[in-house]
């Protein structure tokens, strides 16, 4: 039987959102919207599924009186995207099919 | 490029996945204002403390190292104001700040525990200086600053058979060839 995907990762904007913030530290916004291409609504929204379920940690900040949104991958978050990494070669893998 | 769809098959999630892991590599924060700073501060304290040492009779030439304390403040003002500005932090900014520092504390406790027991450890602090040095240039790809590694563990070989009033002029030569020139370097390349 395939291992179930998590519904929450497995969506292009989130999965592309969790997948960029796995491979830094922290990033902002405006970093997010430029390297994924989503507009700044979709990703909002996005953004605030992933906070809610504890994937990834937001804080705002300001510099040079603009507002700033700094997103990090929690540990919740860090599981979880491995958790689905490794079902989706499940996936890929038939002779891991059980 | 990223629809909102909730579900796509598993090679657009791969195809996803990579996508995103090229697109934040090579992402580093700017080091050259650290280099080019430290590398002009610790060659001027070391050349002003050998020419104390061998042209003038004052009895307190270490005293040139205090030039330091407001390197340090520029450089922790200057990291906390591009942690503010930057977009983007990598886990690489964030090891390679982390060598530095321990580098940093290494180096600290060497020159006060020198003092302490009366020895001088220069040799020793120019093959410290390689490691971070080496570190840096083979993370961030950047060849001038491989070459000062090697400047300053060739620079640290030799000093251990000179006399102590050398190391300071060898120091010097050092630090330009392997913090100065490459820091200039990576500015010129940043612009």
């Amino acid at each position: 039987m395939f291992k179930d995907l998590d519904p929450l990762l497995h969506a292009q904007l989130r999965l592309a959102i969790m997948s960029l913030l796995m491979n830094v530290e922290s990033a902002e916004f405006t970093f997010i919207k430029e390297k994924t291409g989503a507009t700044s609504g979709n990703l909002s929204v996005q953004i605030t599924k992933l906070k809610d379920a504890d994937y990834i940690n937001v804080t705002k900040r300001f510099h040079n009186n603009y507002p700033q949104t700094i997103c990090k991958v929690t540990e919740t978050g860090k599981k979880a995207f491995i958790k689905y990494v490794n079902a989706l070669e499940s996936y890929l893998r038939p002779g891991d099919k059980d | 490029m990223h629809s909102n769809q909730e579900s796509f098959d598993q090679k657009e999630s791969l195809a996803v996945i990579s996508g995103m892991i090229k697109q934040t590599q090579g992402l580093m924060q700017e080091s050259a204002f650290y280099f080019i700073l430290w590398g002009s501060v610790i060659a001027l304290a070391n050349l002003a403390h050998y020419c104390l040492l061998v042209y003038s009779s004052y009895s307190h030439p270490y005293m040139v190292w205090l030039i330091t304390i407001p390197a340090w403040l520029a450089s922790m003002l200057y990291g906390r104001k591009q942690s503010r500005e930057a977009l983007v932090t990598t886990h690489l900014d964030k090891i390679i700040t982390v060598v530095w520092l321990s580098f940093g504390i290494s180096i600290f406790l060497l020159i006060i525990l020198g003092q302490v027991i009366n020895t001088h450890f220069n040799p020793v602090i120019m093959l410290m200086a390689a490691i971070p040095t080496f570190i840096s240039g083979f993370t961030i790809k950047e060849k001038s600053l491989t070459f000062g590694a090697v400047l300053f563990w060739l620079a640290g070989s030799i000093a251990f058979f000179t006399d102590t009033t050398v190391h300071y002029l060898i120091a010097a030569v050092a630090t330009i060839g392997g913090f100065l020139i490459p820091g200039i370097i990576l500015a010129k390349k940043r612009k």
